[in-house]
Order: C-alpha cells, then sequence, then structure tokens
C-alpha cells in the first residue's frame, strides 16, 4: 500500500486507495485534517496536531520555511530554545499522520507520494522529501497540489474532454494551474504561483488593520460581521492581498497558450476560497462560474492518494503529464543565465550543454546552476556550483557534456561528462541550505560596510533624484487639473516648491527630506483627483 | 535523423491536425510514461520532444525540410518584415523606458501624472501586436496554401516561412511580456 498525504501549512491529511476508491484516514480523534503544529518539549517526545495546539509555543506553518536553514521562533514569535531544521519539523507532522494511517487500515505504511506547492522550486522540493524520510517514509513520488486537485476532480469524468484551471490558495501557498483533460491523461500546460502568499497573509494584515491577534484575524476572516469587522475595512484589506493572485493567473493563461474564455471549469481549492470575496475575484479574472464541487480541504489529499493508486497499480488508465514550475539554466560568461530546460517543461525530462575549455592551462570547469526566470544569473536561485576537472589540452579541445535530468518529483539530476575519456561525474545538488548561511552572512556583513561609508552623500543624491521627479510632476499637475485646483492648494504647493529648492541650494538634507515630505502630503489631493479623472476619461 | 512524423504515426506534411497530434501523443504518452506499467523514461523523453517538434509549426516545417530533403538550410537566415521589425522594436523600447521611469518614480503626484502616459503607450502596444497578430494569421494562410501543394514543394519555400514565422512568434511573446509588465506593476 502507498498512502497520500497532503502536508499543508495549515492542515494535513493522509489517504490510501480502498477498493477503488480514495479514502482517507481518521486519526484517534475522528478528525480527518491534523492541524500542521508541532511542539518540541524540553524533555520528550514532539508531538503534532491537535495535541501541539495546546502549546502555545507550538511552531506553525513551517511548510513556508521548507528550505531554509533553521526554524527559529514558534506561533506567538517567541525564540525556540534550539534552532532546528524546519523539514525536522515536518516530520513530526508526518510521523503522526503515519501513525494515524497505520491504525486505521490496520498495517505497516512505509511508502507514500507527498504533495507540494506546485511553485515549490528544488530546495523546498528537496526538503518535503528530506521530511518523509526522516518520518520513515519511502517518498515515491512529490506532486503538485493543483494537479492532485485536478485528479480529484477528473477520475471519475476520465471519458470528457476539458480545459481547466485549478486555483489553489491555502493557507500558506497560492498555486494556479491549467490543465488539459482528456482520453484518462491530464496534461498539465502551465503552472504559477507564489510560496509565501495564503490564509496566513490575510491573518497578519487584518491582524494589523484592527489591532487584534493572528489567532483572532484567522477566526474572524471566516464571520466578517461576527467579529465586528467594518465591511468595507475588511474587503479592502483582504482584496490587497487576494489581488496579488491576478498576475499568477493571467501568466498561467498565456503560458498555456489560452484566454480566459477557452477555460471551461475553474476548480476552487485550499480554505481560502471558502470566502466570498475571493469567489468574486475569481469569477471576474475568469469570466465564469468557479466549480466548487471539489472539497476545498480534501482534494489535494484525495489526488495524492490517487497517484500513489497510479503507483501501485490500483488505478489504471490515468496518465498524468507534469511540469516543472520554473526553468532550469546555468550562469554563462557575462553573468546571465542560459536557460537549458524551459519552465513549464513536462516532466521527467532532460537536457544537455557541451562545453570547452577557454585556455591551455585549465584544469577545470566552473558550472553555475541556476533556477528561476530572470535574465541576469545573480536575480536567481543557486542551486549549486561545481567543478568539473579534466586533463588540460589545446585551447578547445577539452570538451564537457553536461546534462540536466528532472525526475518525475521535479528533482534535479545534473551529470557531467568529459567527452574525451567518457568519464561520467554525477553531482548531488548540495541543498541551498549550506550555501546559504554563509553567503548570506557575508552579504550582510559587505552591505554594512557600506551602508555606514556613504549614507548621507547617498541619501542625498536620491532625495535629489525625487526632487528632479516631483518639481515637473507638480507643473504638469497644475496644468492639468486647472480650475479644478483651488487657489488655497495652489498657494500651499507653491510654498513646498519654495522650500525644496531652498534646501536644495543649502545641500542640508534634513530640510530637503521635511520640505519634499510636505510637497508630497501638499499634492496628495492632487494625485488622486488626477487618477480620478484618467479613470473617468475626462484627461 | 530521427523522423517524429512516424514516431507520433502521423502524416509527414506541413498541416497537421491539431487534435490528430495531440490524441496520437496523449495515447502514446499513456504507454510509455514511466508510471505506467512497461512504461519507459528514454522512450517518454524521445516523445516528448517528437511532440514538441511537431505541435510548434517553425520546428515542424524545420524538421520536415530535414527529413523529407535533407536541408536544413543555408546559415544566411531571410531578414524579418523590416518596418513591422522597426515598429516591434520601437514600441517595446518605449514601454521598457516608460517602466523604468515609473518603477523609479517616489511620489505619488509624479506616478499620477504618468498615469495617462501609461494608457497611450498600452494602445501602442496594442496596436503593433495586432499587426504582428494579422502577420501571423497570414503565415497560417501561408502554410495552408504550401499545405495544398504538398509534396510539390521546396524546403526553401518551408524554411522561409519558418524563418519569418518564427520571428512573429518571438515578437508576440516580448510584446505580451511587455503589456504584462505595463499592467501588473500599476
Ligand atoms: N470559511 C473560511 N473562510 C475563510 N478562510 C478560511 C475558511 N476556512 C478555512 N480558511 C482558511 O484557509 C486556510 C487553510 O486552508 P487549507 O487547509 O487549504 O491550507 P493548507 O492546505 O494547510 O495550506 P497550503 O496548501 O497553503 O500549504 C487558513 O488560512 C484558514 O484560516
Ligand atoms: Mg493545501
Amino acid at each position: 500500500m502507498i498512502v497520500g498525504i497532503d502536508l499543508g501549512t495549515t492542515n494535513s491529511l493522509i489517504g490510501a486507495m480502498d477498493a477503488g476508491f480514495p479514502v482517507l484516514f481518521a486519526d484517534k480523534d475522528g478528525g480527518r485534517l491534523t492541524p500542521s503544529l508541532v511542539f518540541i518539549p524540553d524533555e520528550g517526545e514532539p508531538v503534532a496536531g491537535r495535541q501541539a495546539a495546546q502549546h502555545a509555543e507550538a511552531i506553525f506553518s513551517v511548510k513556508r520555511q521548507m528550505g531554509n536553514a533553521k526554524v527559529e521562533s514558534n506561533r506567538e514569535g517567541g525564540l525556540l530554545k534550539k534552532a532546528i531544521a524546519p523539514e525536522e519539523v515536518a516530520a513530526v507532522i508526518l510521523k503522526k499522520l503515519k501513525a494515524d494511517a497505520e491504525r486505521a487500515s490496520g498495517q505497516p505504511v512505509e511508502r507514500a507520494v507527498i504533495t507540494v506547492p506546485a511553485y515549490f522550486n528544488e530546495a523546498q522540493r528537496a526538503a518535503t522529501k528530506r521530511a518523509g524520510e526522516l518520518a520513515g517514509f519511502t517518498v515515491e513520488r512529490l506532486l503538485s497540489e493543483p494537479t492532485a486537485a485536478a485528479l480529484a476532480y477528473g477520475l471519475d469524468r476520465l471519458g470528457e474532454k476539458s480545459k481547466v484551471a485549478v486555483y489553489d490558495f491555502g493557507g500558506g501557498t497560492f498555486d494556479v494551474s491549467v490543465l488539459e483533460l482528456g482520453e484518462g491523461v491530464f496534461h498539465v500546460l502551465s503552472t504559477h504561483g507564489d510560496t509565501h502568499l495564503g490564509g496566513d497573509d490575510l491573518d497578519a494584515a487584518l491582524a494589523a488593520k484592527f489591532g487584534i491577534s493572528r489567532a483572532e484575524a484567522a477566526d474572524g476572516k471566516k464571520d466578517p460581521s461576527g467579529a465586528g469587522f467594518s465591511e468595507s475595512d475588511f474587503s479592502a484589506t483582504c482584496l490587497s492581498i487576494i489581488e496579488r493572485t491576478r498576475g499568477h493567473c493571467l501568466r498561467s493563461l498565456h503560458d498555456a497558450g489560452l484566454k480566459a474564455g477557452d477555460i471551461e471549469e475553474v476548480i476552487l481549492v485550499g480554505g481560502v476560497t471558502r470566502m466570498p470575496l475571493v469567489r468574486e475575484f475569481v469569477r471576474e479574472v475568469f469570466g465564469r462560474e468557479p466549480n466548487l464541487s471539489q472539497h476545498p480541504d480534501e482534494a489535494v489529499a484525495l489526488g495524492a492518494v490517487i497517484q500513489a493508486g497510479i503507483l501501485d497499480g490500483s488505478v489504471q488508465n490515468v496518465t498524468l503529464l507534469d511540469v516543472t514550475p520554473l526553468s532550469l539554466g546555468i550562469e554563462t560568461f557575462g553573468g546571465l543565465m542560459n536557460v537549458l530546460i524551459p519552465r513549464n517543461t513536462t516532466i521527467p525530462c532532460k537536457a544537455g550543454e557541451m562545453f570547452t575549455n577557454a585556455a591551455i592551462h585549465q584544469e577545470a570547469m566552473k558550472i553555475s546552476i541556476l533556477q528561476g526566470e530572470r535574465e541576469m544569473a545573480a536575480d536567481n536561485w543557486k542551486l549549486g556550483e561545481f567543478s568539473i576537472p579534466f586533463t588540460p589540452a589545446a585551447r578547445g579541445l577539452v570538451r564537457i557534456g553536461v546534462q540536466f535530468e528532472l525526475d518525475a518529483n521535479g528533482l534535479l539530476h545534473v551529470l557531467g561528462r568529459d567527452v574525451a575519456t567518457g568519464d561520467d561525474i554525477t553531482f548531488a545538488i548540495r541543498s541551498a541550505v549550506e550555501v546559504s548561511d554563509e553567503a548570506v552572512e557575508k552579504m550582510l556583513a559587505d552591505s554594512l560596510e557600506h551602508a555606514f561609508e556613504d549614507m548621507d552623500d547617498r541619501q542625498f543624491v536620491e532625495a535629489g533624484l525625487k526632487a528632479d521627479e516631483m518639481l515637473p510632476a507638480v507643473d504638469t499637475a497644475l496644468q492639468r487639473l486647472g480650475s479644478a485646483v483651488t487657489g488655497e492648494e495652489r498657494e500651499a504647493v507653491a510654498a513646498w516648491v519654495e522650500k525644496v529648492t531652498e534646501a536644495r541650494e543649502a545641500r542640508s538634507l534634513r530640510r530637503l527630506k521635511a520640505a519634499l515630505g510636505g510637497l508630497d502630503a501638499a499634492t496628495e489631493p492632487l494625485a488622486a483627483r488626477l487618477v480620478e479623472a484618467v479613470m473617468d476619461g475626462k484627461l | 535523423m530521427k523522423d517524429c512524423f512516424a514516431l507520433l504515426g502521423v502524416p509527414q506534411r506541413p498541416l497537421l491536425d491539431e487534435k490528430g497530434l495531440k490524441s496520437a501523443y496523449f495515447r502514446l504518452a499513456a504507454e510509455c510514461h514511466p508510471d505506467a506499467e512497461g512504461g519507459d523514461t528514454d522512450k517518454f523523453r524521445e516523445l516528448q520532444e517528437a511532440y514538441q517538434t511537431l505541435k510548434d509549426p517553425v520546428f515542424r516545417l524545420r524538421h520536415l525540410a530535414g527529413v523529407v530533403f535533407d536541408s536544413l538550410g543555408d546559415s544566411s537566415r531571410p531578414s524579418p518584415q523590416s518596418d513591422l521589425f522597426l515598429q516591434v522594436g520601437q514600441v517595446l523600447q518605449a514601454t521598457k523606458a516608460f517602466r523604468l521611469r515609473r518603477e523609479k518614480s517616489q511620489s505619488a503626484l509624479a506616478r499620477a501624472v504618468m498615469i495617462s502616459e501609461g494608457v497611450k503607450v498600452r494602445e501602442e502596444l496594442g496596436a503593433v501586436t495586432e499587426a504582428v497578430e494579422q502577420a501571423l494569421r497570414e503565415a497560417r494562410v501561408a502554410l495552408g496554401l504550401l499545405d495544398k501543394r504538398w509534396p510539390r514543394v521546396a524546403p526553401e519555400e518551408l524554411l522561409t516561412l519558418a524563418s519569418g514565422w518564427r520571428y512573429l512568434t518571438r515578437w508576440q511573446t516580448e510584446l505580451s511580456g511587455a503589456e504584462f509588465g505595463l499592467m501588473l506593476e500599476a
């Protein structure tokens, strides 16, 4: 038996195929949802789920830290006595789920499919796999969450052909995927997302807005009027977060080569999609009623179970063609990213590149592996750096082949081959964690050093740039708005303009900053009126 | 040279029925996907590559020229439609400059002043995008005509169409990328 697990930011679930149907297991309290909370006592065994919830010092949302070196704070924001790796914390949750499954099924459970946000990068995926192994599982597959939800949706619609989008807004992560279903094949066309965007962010924004605790906010968003939130404040605060999913939806459609109108169903999953505001938003973006047929908390776990069934043969005639969310490449000489596997390539896949030596005495070639969508190498994640040794030869004679292989988990394997000798060299991707610790410290140290050196100068230059931008903008705004500006407003603006000019001539940073602040405030109503006028088509 | 048409079991010609191609791909993918019984990762990757080649008209035409005529074309690629090329270049530069200025902008007033300019930039982008899409529609017609004459077609014809098409799709991607930038950063 292979189990399917949804390791969620807020809630986790486990299940397995039973007589041809995916089922989820309940724990001994009878609940199928296990809160993703972990409490690590000073002495004794760590606990997860409802048992951990009783402790104020429990660790929450550890999933958002996967791929980082350490978890340092608990639910209350207090520092942990001993920092611990996120995968070790996640392993406590997985162990609890494993025990639940063994109790419910009456048999030992060793193999698992675990879901990950589609937009998880290499480090985050590797950490999740490691968490599974620490909990005593053989991790048979890492499966993307929206793909899992699509499996749950499509299992009893195998005969139909359709294009669907899955909008998965959970406690900590957001993903959107576009798929094509037909003839038993689930073909992911594109995926986008944000691994740090979810209900947690809504909670934080609401807590800040209404001056309440995070836990109160989490409950309050389920029943805003009951919590006494003013409706307009509540929706404005939430929408500022929800709006951040728009670009991902549009990009995902674009990458799939589709328009919103081509999508036949938009499937909602994730607890946050229970909010009427989110449903309204999705309706607007995709121009159709969202499909609510899937259980928002359970669809992903059911999909993981189905994938487990595909692997152990209990589900037949279903094929999943998933993609890699992020481009993979190497750094070129100019510090640019050279893409070898573009994002949204179907996995498993392979790509290679040949390199040659640039000088006679060269004995090794250094290759940096990158993941991400940015043009500059430095703006992407660096997954690792390898040095491939070879016997020196005349320039251009050494030929080294580097091959990238993405497996079905979306995990990368790199192989180097010296073409002359036929020697293969495989590399383990050094986890990004080890790299980052020192690197981050050094980066911090560097930036601090420079920061003190020239702080005042730089600030004055910056303030000057702002003045250069504002003064002409003031002229344009006054001219465009004409009689819509009162005499009083004009005077106030003129007075601040004069102060800005004076402060600049006097080269006083303090005065310049103050004057710019004043000018900002005085022109605020003008800016608002300009925006309004453009929106109304008056300008 | 391996023959992607044969691998997918579709007719060797310029225009392919999209549905038939996809259906063949789905059927074969289900057979050789590593998760399937008797699946084979290397075969799956090969299929993947073949499908990517045939799905895209540019790669398909080049592949056809290679397989049928053993012709990969000479390296001197025909130049793109020059007036359209200029238009695309200009509007992309204007957009980039505008986005940069807006990104650097530090005051609400300056951003407000820029809004109507942004609308204009977007309109220009839209007009050029439409011109590129029109050219793509024409390329599709040309493909249909080639297909009608098949196999009485010279390899250069395939390669010329492929190369013009390639410019158009690349421009289309850049233009829509620029439009996204304008829209989403606002
Ligand atoms: N009725 C509701 N209204 C608003 N929000 C809700 C409601 N029910 C649950 N939520 C929110 O949904 C989130 C949890 O959703 P879910 O269980 O899908 O997340 P998860 O799977 O644990 O997280 P992720 O998939 O991001 O890792 C929490 O932020 C919770 O507050
Ligand atoms: Mg989830």
